[in-house]
């Protein structure tokens, strides 16, 4: 290994970064959450601009070999970036945290999306390893912030437990992959013959990042986490750190291209994750263990498309990806909104919602729409890529399972748009709701982007077609 | 000594470490075996870089270092964060940390 590459290709990184160490300097310097919340809203509405500036970078930084930008990573760490913005955005006012951990908030925002960008570009087994766990971290101890520390406690503990179980078992996947090949390279991991311990290694690997996007049988911990992380974290968990485990399973799954044994394990986790994700969100009363059922469902539609292995299929969940978390975020900024307490808010609480505060009612319904995938939201043609996808690769029985669950998941998503838009009932609070001046931003920047990219799908389809090709060419 | 045994060594102390986290009931004995699950990929890793031609040794001695590291952060946060649910509850049994549900 010789030689550092060109340095410039880490600016988007670099921006997070400076971020997440300014919150450190001013939160030890005691300065009063509001100007740490400015500094670091304002960077990383910068990072979105470098981002955007970056589309076209491609090359590596480091050393040959273990981190590549290309346009698969700088995608990703767009949609990455816009999560943080939009995060920090709901995050002016902390109801749900306890007054003392203000300041950490933005500190490990910052640097769990620095982890999950950083995880998008990886090529290299341990920097893989590294900044899987640099983004864990970041997001174990903020879902143990809550204000009330015995569910904050429970909700960190869950996550932490589960989480670092299954990192370990990704990196007993790692050494088996090493073992296999004898590099931790993924190029040479790529274009080394397969064999049953390479193929068990992936495996192990993949159980490890299905944690992430909290596929079944690894999604234990998700409605407890989501219902007892403050809704800013829930927030953040729900959208951004999906991105990037879309990313890094897409990435993964390059290096298994020609597995049986991979394929089928998808295929079955795929249908059983749908399934019990939707007929689980079906029972919920909490909104946001709704939401993280509806997560696990989710979860289940993605791998729809990456199970194909096929440039369509990966194509199809990268979109997917980027589509969703904008969408499920418009559905969490309802949560902070009506919780102006920190409460968890219930399916009554949200009586009215549409005269309480007409914009996060109109912001709810686009997200409630976008995740039953109704017309012309971006949840339906991101469905609409992925069953098609899976049509080409001949699964038809596995679109015919995708098709009946994306209609039983309407009911529970329409009943909570019902519950908004009902008049609000005798003896129920119906004072107008306080929106802060940000949150409005944030949710007319959602919508923008839901409306925007629900009627325009071609431009950010084509570069999820351009991606996903970079990315199987690459290796 | 060969290859097998330490590979066989290893995935005992996976298999362990798993059962462990599955059926211990106390969160440090489950902190445990995390550990040892972390352990085991170490030994993998150090077992494969001695017996089979690796392009590079080193990569795999620096991978062992890093998992070292590492965990050891995770164990600072994982006792933190458990350290949370004892001041609250004087427990630290996951039988006892059920009150979410639904």
């Amino acid at each position: 290994m010789s030689g550092m590459g060109d340095l410039t290709l880490f600016l988007p990184e670099a921006v997070v970064l400076l971020a997440a160490l300014v919150a450190f300097a001013m939160s030890a310097f005691a300065r009063s959450y509001r100007a740490v919340w400015y500094a670091t809203t304002f960077m990383s509405l910068a990072a979105v601009a470098v981002c955007i500036a970056s589309m076209g970078f491609h090359g590596e930084p480091f050393f040959p070999g273990i981190y590549r930008v290309d346009l698969f990573s700088q995608l990703l760490k767009l949609g990455l970036t816009i999560g943080l913005a939009l995060t920090l955005l709901v995050s002016r006012e902390l109801p749900s945290v306890r007054a003392s951990a203000h300041s950490d908030l933005p500190i490990f925002l910052t640097l769990g999306t620095l982890g999950m960008m950083m995880l998008v570009s990886a090529t290299e087994l341990l920097t893989l390893y590294v900044v899987l766990e640099l983004s864990a971290y970041a997001l174990y101890v903020m879902a143990a912030l809550n204000r009330r520390q015995r569910e904050g406690g429970e909700a960190g503990v869950k996550y932490l437990l589960f989480g670092a179980a299954a990192s370990a078992i990704t990196l007993y996947g790692l050494s088996l992959i090493y073992g296999a090949v004898g590099s931790t390279l993924l190029t040479d991991v790529v274009n080394h013959e397969s064999s049953a311990l390479l193929v068990l290694g992936v495996i192990l690997t993949l159980s490890g990042l299905f944690f992430k996007l909290a596929v079944l049988p690894f999604h234990a911990w998700a409605p407890d986490t989501y219902q007892a992380a403050p809704h800013q974290v829930a927030t953040f968990i729900g959208t951004s750190s999906k991105v990037a485990a879309i990313g890094i399973l897409v990435r993964v799954l390059t290096m298994a291209l020609d597995a049986d044994a991979v394929q089928t394990l998808l295929i079955a986790l795929s249908v059983v994750s749908m399934t019990v994700g939707n007929l689980a969100a079906l029972a919920q009363k909490d909104l946001k263990r709704m939401l993280a059922w509806s997560t696990v469902a989710h979860a289940g539609y993605a791998l729809l498309g990456m199970l194909t292995l096929s440039e369509l299929g990966m194509a199809s969940a990268i979109f997917y990806g980027l589509t969703y978390f904008v969408i499920a975020f418009a559905a969490f900024l309802a949560v902070v909104a009506v919780s102006p307490e920190g409460e968890n808010p219930s399916l009554d609480s949200l009586k009215g919602l549409y005269r309480r505060a007409p914009l996060v009612g109109i912001v709810l319904l686009a997200g409630m729409f976008g995740l039953a995938g109704v017309p012309p939201t971006p949840g339906f043609t991101g469905k609409w890529f992925l069953f098609s996808a899976a049509l080409e690769s001949d699964y038809f029985w596995l679109v015919l399972v995708g098709a009946i669950n994306a209609t039983i998941s309407l009911y529970y998503y329409l009943r909570v748009v019902r519950y908004a838009y009902q008049t609000v009932p005798d003896g129920h609070d119906s004072r107008p709701l306080k929106v802060d001046f940000p949150t409005q931003l944030a949710g007319w920047a959602a919508m923008g982007l839901i409306v925007f990219v629900g009627f325009y799908p071609g431009p950010l389809w084509d570069l999820a077609r351009d991606a996903a090709k970079v990315l199987l060419a690459g290796g | 000594m060969n290859l097998e045994s330490f590979v066989l060594l290893s995935l005992v102390l996976f298999t362990l470490g798993l059962y462990a986290v599955m059926a211990r009931r106390n969160l440090i004995a489950i902190l445990i075996g995390i550990e040892l699950m972390l352990n085991a990929a170490s030994l993998n890793f150090m077992a494969f870089n001695r017996f089979l031609p690796v392009e590079d040794p080193t990569v795999g001695q620096l991978f062992v270092l890093f998992i070292i590291g590492l965990a050891a952060a995770e164990v600072a946060i994982a006792l933190s964060i458990i350290l949370v649910v004892y001041r609250e509850r004087k427990r630290i049994d996951v039988d006892d940390i059920t009150e979410l549900k639904g």
